[in-house]
């Protein structure tokens, strides 16, 4: 073990995965110290593996490097998948660039994962070339790592890597960088040995992972993206829906200001509170279009939102709308005929999607509805105070079953 | 299906179900967070490569407090959310940054940060907003600097992880940057690509990890407890009550898990809560959350992150009333008032 050979790695092609088995598989660059001591000179010149015979601990990195790579390409193909089908128009809102996002993440945990598969032979710097799977793992890396070394006495995995130390180790790796690693430790071997640190990736693996715990993990990691993948109905059942909007009964205050995505007109510059002064139906109709029936098709947020601002208040009151959404009764009032049409709206994605709803009033006989169905509802828009506060109300003239629109942020 | 599009009707989509509610409500947190983890995978990747151990460490101020309040404020400059944070966090500790600055950092950038000043002034339109978004900011730095003064005075074996703990470098001493240690850095980005690259995988798979479980959790709460009916009938109850109206919004905000910034708009319009209560939420919600949690378990030992927690849940708490004291005089400044 004094010798360093270029070719053999310090621990040999028997090195077993416990520090039992082989005191000696790390060589200077694992990070810590092990409370055992031995003079470990390792072979710094060992190359990439090549047709050399691989260590059995060889096998156990390349084995979860391979676990990895597929668990990466598994997320990035459910990502992709997501993004490619429309899925993804379920899941995240058409705001901002999330959807993009998984597309782009996607794709990259794929070239991550093909990128380090391509390059395992490439060693990391632990002298000999296991790497970042397990490489020192195998062993228990949790407990305090003192080392002691003919030379110099280090007790704290730290100090390596700092300048003075590259230079007498005569290794090209710089002062800094991460190396994670003593190299003070590298007293025997002979300054001109040159090894090459340059991937320190291998240092920074989590040592608390035995290969077998490291194995669960991503085990774990596959099973929980494609199962959750394969069971998903895209969309949440209309019981937690009711729940949901049955929470927020009560409990929703005015709408506050108009977010610009759910505007009749284009917004004011930010910061103002009203539209300009000058609102009439024609600026509304430039950018909202009338049905064949004359009336507005818009959705329930936009008619939800609408109530809050006394501008577009005045101009729609009485003008003939229709929009779908589900509808339920609703059970705050006791006043016949009335029910509510609500969507759930999400902001980032739908786990954050909280309903939306305004209450519908047939003043004739009212349609056959469904309970939690999608209906098209028509009606004029009223404007009325509730606790309050000014709430948009269709006065429903009709509504027809339908079903649920392909919305961008509302299902 | 019936209620699908006939896009969609072909391709065979299970019908909505309790546990199709939780497979729904994980994979959407997961499809938006997981992209923003592997950019912090990505980032801890280039720094493990390239930056040099302890230069952040020279950024900062030399002196713990001062440094400590510059850390607070780093989510300016670098605006990251808090599923981005952790894996670079967890990368800067083991480049020498001081542990009671990371903390700061760790807790204060998805608050202090301008993307979720933006979205919190917009979603209180109509409410207070300026008032909200400065209050939010202010409070979420003070009791990230304030974390990141009681942290730093334990020992880093105490607080970190071993496993974290294990792989810290020592700073370099600034004058050991001399311009010639400088140009005998290595030159070969080839190799250090290779090095981020592993970096980086090795993160993604560790944090989203943590997250997975965080997530789900999160999500089986949420779906099949939290809005039950049984539940909603004490809200306006809880609510009214000065004591606890807070207590159950930052328990609220914990079982969300939601993303800074996103969380004010979920909060703004609820009519029920105080104002405070929802300032409560919106800081004690990025700094201490279900997802949180797990995510802090892959720096922090358990011990760690659940004294964290308490002293984040009390520090939140006793500035709630700190400010329920001070609201109305608040409010009715001339210049909160736009």
């Amino acid at each position: 073990m004094s010798t360093p050979s270029p070719s053999t790695p310090d621990h040999g092609p028997t090195g077993g995965p416990s520090h039992a088995d082989h005191p000696h598989v790390h060589g200077p660059g694992c990070g810590h110290d092990h409370s055992h001591d031995h003079d470990h000179n390792h072979a710094h010149d060992h190359q990439p593996s090549g047709p050399v015979a691989l260590t059995e601990q060889e096998w156990t990195r390349r084995f979860l490097l391979f676990l990895e790579l597929l668990v990466l390409l598994l997320w990035a193909v459910v990502l992709v998948w997501f993004y490619t089908s429309g899925r993804i128009n379920h899941y995240l809102t058409s705001e901002g660039s999330f959807r993009i996002q998984v597309l782009i993440g996607g794709l990259l945990l794929g070239v991550m994962g093909l990128f380090n598969w391509q390059m395992r032979a490439i060693p990391d710097d632990c002298g000999h070339d296991h790497g970042e799977g397990e490489s020192c793992s195998g062993h228990d890396h949790d407990h305090d790592h003192a080392h002691a070394h003919h030379r110099d006495q280090h007790d704290e995995p730290a100090s390596f890597c700092s300048p003075a130390v590259a230079k007498s180790c005569g290794h090209d790796h710089a002062e800094g960088e991460t190396c994670g690693h003593n190299h003070e430790r590298e007293d025997d071997h002979v300054p001109p040995h040159e090894h090459d640190h340059g991937p320190h990736a291998a240092h920074d693996h989590d040592h608390d992972g035995t290969p077998g715990g490291r194995g669960m993990a991503l085990v774990l990691l596959a099973i929980s993206i494609t199962g959750a993948a394969a069971i998903t109905p895209d969309v949440f059942s209309d019981s937690y829906k009711q729940n949901m909007l049955m929470a927020d009964a009560g409990r929703s205050g005015p709408p506050g200001a108009v977010p610009a995505q759910h505007r009749l007109s284009p917004a004011t510059p930010i910061g103002e509170a009203a539209p300009g002064a000058g609102l009439t139906l024609e600026t509304i109709e430039k950018y909202q279009k009338r049905n064949k029936d004359g009336n507005f098709d818009l959705d329930v947020m936009q008619l939800y939102y609408s109530g809050s601002d006394p501008e577009y208040a005045k101009v729609m009151k009485g003008q003939g709308v229709e929009t779908i959404g589900q509808v339920v009764k609703d059970t705050s009032t006791t006043e016949p005929g009335r029910w509510r049409v609500f969507v759930l709206q999400m902001t980032c994605c739908a786990a954050d999607a909280r309903p939306y709803s305004l209450p519908i009033v047939f003043a004739g006989p009212v349609p056959a509805l469904q309970e939690m169905g999608w209906f098209k509802v028509k009606g004029q828009i009223d404007y009325v105070e509730e606790r309050g506060i000014t709430v948009a109300l269709l006065r429903a003239t009709d509504a027809q079953p339908t079903i649920r629109p392909k919305s961008q942020n509302a299902f | 299906m019936e209620d699908s599009s006939p896009s969609f009707s072909r391709m065979s989509i299970p019908s909505p179900s309790p546990t199709g509610d939780i497979a729904f409500a994980f994979l959407s947190i997961l499809l938006e967070g997981a992209p923003f983890i592997l950019l912090g995978a990505l980032i801890s990747g280039v720094i493990d490569a390239w930056l040099p151990s302890g230069a952040m460490d020279r950024l900062l101020p030399k002196r713990a407090l001062p440094a400590v309040l510059v850390s607070g404020l780093l989510g300016i400059i670098f605006p990251v959310c808090e599923c981005a944070i952790v894996p670079v966090i967890r990368r800067l500790v083991q480049k020498g940054l001081p542990l009671g600055c990371a903390m700061t950092y760790m807790l204060a950038a998805p608050i202090v940060n301008p993307i979720v000043a933006l979205s919190t002034w917009t979603a209180f339109q109509g409410r207070d907003p300026l008032l909200m978004m400065l209050s939010r900011t202010g409070l979420g730095y003070v009791i990230a600097v304030l974390a990141g003064v009681v942290i730093s005075r334990f020992a880093a074996s105490a607080v970190l992880k071993d496993s974290v703990l294990a792989k810290i470098s020592k700073p370099v001493p600034a004058a050991a940057l001399s311009d010639e240690t400088i140009a005998r850095a290595p030159t070969d980005h080839g190799k250090k690509f290779v090095q981020a690259m592993r970096t980086a995988q090795r993160d993604f798979l560790d944090v989203a990890l943590y997250f997975v479980v965080g997530v789900a959790i999160a999500s089986i709460l949420k779906t099949q407890v939290f809005y039950r009916p049984a539940l909603q009938d004490g809200m306006a109850l809880v609510a009214g009550n000065h004591w606890i109206a807070a207590p159950v919004l930052m328990a609220m905000a914990f079982i969300l898990s939601l993303c800074s910034t996103t969380d004010a708009f979920i909060i703004a319009a609820d009519n029920l809560f105080p104002a405070v209560a929802k300032l409560a939420f919106l800081v004690f919600g990025p700094m201490f959350d279900l997802k949180l949690l797990f995510l802090y378990s892959t720096v922090l030992k358990p011990r760690a992150v659940l004294l964290l927690g308490i002293f984040l849940f009390l520090a939140v708490y006793g500035a709630g009333f700190a400010m329920e004291a001070w609201w109305p005089w608040l409010k009715n400044l001339t210049w909160l008032k736009s």
